[in-house]
């Protein structure tokens, strides 16, 4: 039961912050994770934190989940880029990345940007920039005092349910002890009966 | 995979050790060392488990694109253009190298031999270090570390092995010792220089708990706490046994180098699981990569940036105490010339009863 309460505040805490700490092996990212750019994109860039090695990828993803196509993935030294034959309209993306360290090891992640070109147009609309930003922070506040509240209410639940599991893994660390106890003692008696 | 990974990572630094010690022990005269017979096929066996068992990370990697470019471009990317895929074609041909030249001189044993043996054993750890994790952060001092760290393990766990496992009298014995303890005990410390410099590039010194999370972290604490037994089993056959060889000269040391050699496998396999991890410096805590073994025994919530810290509670230090009597157990069987396995069962509860301490008394 703990656990299962555990790993959903954890999964819970992890969706909330995953933007604030740093993905393993990627140093940065041009768009960057969780930009919004008002402007056309045609080349997407990966920048590592160490040299990475042939075969290392990225797959590019739409809202609905569908592939678009990646010109030219190139790799040099520690930067992974491709080019976008068409621009991308309006929307939420994501960049799948898949890259071998120059160790061998694998490492995957993603991170997502968005397009949003209607916003350049007018001055107008310009405004209607700052109030759609307004009112991102607003949601922002918002989800953040959710989260807040979320987080009391999962403490306060996990709390009582890590007392009684508190004692279950005490019951196994006594009998484990207890054991270990036994042994200390079976095998003191031994080595002082054997004869030298 | 993983399983098959780790194994084949411990084979490769045991075919390592067994080569460098078999090398060292040919070359030191008969009249300091028993009589030791290693078996042909043995050193075979050791010199193609170097070349195969440092193929299997390769391998995973050429699976891995051959999902992505097919499988003749993948080898080829792999062997061609992979940092550890050329280092690999290296340690082939050192190892096809010593293979030839062992076949053909190994009647002849002399001293030339056993040197142009050892120095091709020697680059082959270069070509080993060469790929390691620490020379893909630090080309110079990583792979120098790394090698150094290698070279200075097999130094003194291969005389170990070879000793213990293939010598046929126990003639020599504190002639041996004479000159293999001060041996074993420089290589102890460029092996602990080496890895602590090595382990810089992987943990940061203050997050060293912290890094109990990750498995990484993981098996890093279980290598360093596998080490207490291995410096009691150092300590009982460098230095103890010359009492009981007075006392009793028809007292076999063998068992006993033979149980330090079986804690040294256990070091080799938490060293090769961490080869397999990623370092906790590179590591973020998410939900994806905390060690299953630490979520079972920290009952509290595991969260991203969470800091670790530990303190002594009733229940760690009563564990503490228990690790105590094991060690002393673990000495006392020596004492009492009981079965050396039952001290080493002593000492895995001594091992067992530490960790245990430790993970119990994380706040």
């Amino acid at each position: 039961m703990i656990k299962k309460v555990s790993l959903f505040t954890f999964i819970l805490l992890f969706t909330f912050v995953s933007a604030a700490f740093a993905h393993t092996g990627l140093e940065s990212s041009n768009p960057q994770n969780g930009e919004v750019l008002n402007e056309e994109l045609t080349t997407i860039t990966l920048t590592f934190e160490g040299n990475i090695e042939q075969g290392s990828t990225f797959t590019l993803q739409d809202a609905n989940g569908e592939t678009i196509a990646v010109d030219n993935i190139a790799i040099n030294e520690n930067i992974l880029a491709g080019v976008l034959s068409t621009p991308l309209g309006n929307g939420d993306y994501t960049v799948d990345w898949s890259i071998i360290g120059e160790d061998g090891h694998l490492i995957e992640d993603s991170f997502t940007f968005s397009i949003d070109t209607s916003t350049t147009e007018s001055s107008e609309e310009q405004n209607s920039v700052v109030t759609s930003e307004d009112e991102e922070s607003d949601t922002e506040v918002t989800t953040q005092t959710n989260e807040e509240e979320s987080e009391v209410d999962q403490s306060t639940t996990s709390e009582n349910a890590e007392a009684v599991q508190d004692e279950g893994i005490s019951n196994i660390v006594f009998i484990i002890i207890g054991a270990l106890i036994v042994i200390i003692i079976i095998s003191a008696v031994i080595l002082a009966r054997r004869k030298r | 995979m993983f399983v098959i990974t780790v194994i084949s990572q411990a084979l490769l630094y045991l075919c390592v050790a067994l080569c460098i010690g078999y090398f060292i022990l040919s070359f030191v005269p008969r009249t300091v060392q028993p009589k030791i017979v290693v078996p042909f096929s043995v050193l075979m066996m050791a010199i193609i488990g170097i070349a195969i068992f440092s193929f299997i990370p390769i391998l995973q990697n050429i699976l891995l694109l051959t999902s992505r470019i097919g499988f003749s471009d993948g080898i080829r990317t792999v062997l061609f253009t992979f940092q550890t895929g050329r280092s690999w074609m290296l340690t082939l041909i050192v190892s096809t190298i010593i293979f030839l030249f062992v076949i053909l001189f190994h009647e002849v044993k002399n001293r030339l031999y056993s040197l142009v043996g050892l120095t091709l054993s020697i680059l082959l750890i270069l070509t080993l270090g060469w790929s390691s994790h620490a020379s893909s952060i630090d080309r110079v001092w990583g792979f120098t570390f790394d090698s150094l760290h290698l070279l200075a393990v097999s130094v003194w766990i291969g005389i170990l092995i070879v000793v213990s496992w293939f010598s046929k009298n126990t003639v020599n014995w504190v002639k041996f010792l004479k000159w293999f303890t001060p041996v074993a005990i420089i290589s102890l410390l460029v092996t602990s220089l080496s890895g602590i410099l090595l382990m810089n590039f992987m943990v940061n010194w203050d997050e060293y708990i912290n890094s109990w999370v990750v498995p990484y972290g993981q098996a890093l604490l279980w290598k360093h706490l596998f080490i207490i037994p291995l410096l009691v089993y150092a300590l009982i056959n460098g230095f103890f046994i010359h009492w009981k060889l007075k006392q009793f000269p028809s007292f076999d040391p063998r068992p006993w180098v033979k149980v330090e050699s079986i804690v040294v496998l256990l070091i080799f396999s938490a060293t090769a699981a961490l080869s397999e991890q990623s370092p906790p410096k590179e590591t973020a805590i998410n939900d994806s990569n905390v060690s299953s073994l630490f979520s079972a025994i920290y009952q509290g919530q595991i969260f991203p940036d969470m800091i670790v810290s530990i303190s002594l509670n009733t229940t760690s230090l009563a564990l503490l105490v228990l690790a105590t009597l094991f060690l002393a157990l673990t000495i006392f069987s020596f004492m009492r010339k009981a079965p050396a396995i039952f001290s080493f069962l002593m000492s895995i509860c001594l091992v067992f009863s530490v960790y245990l301490s430790l993970m119990l008394s994380i706040q």
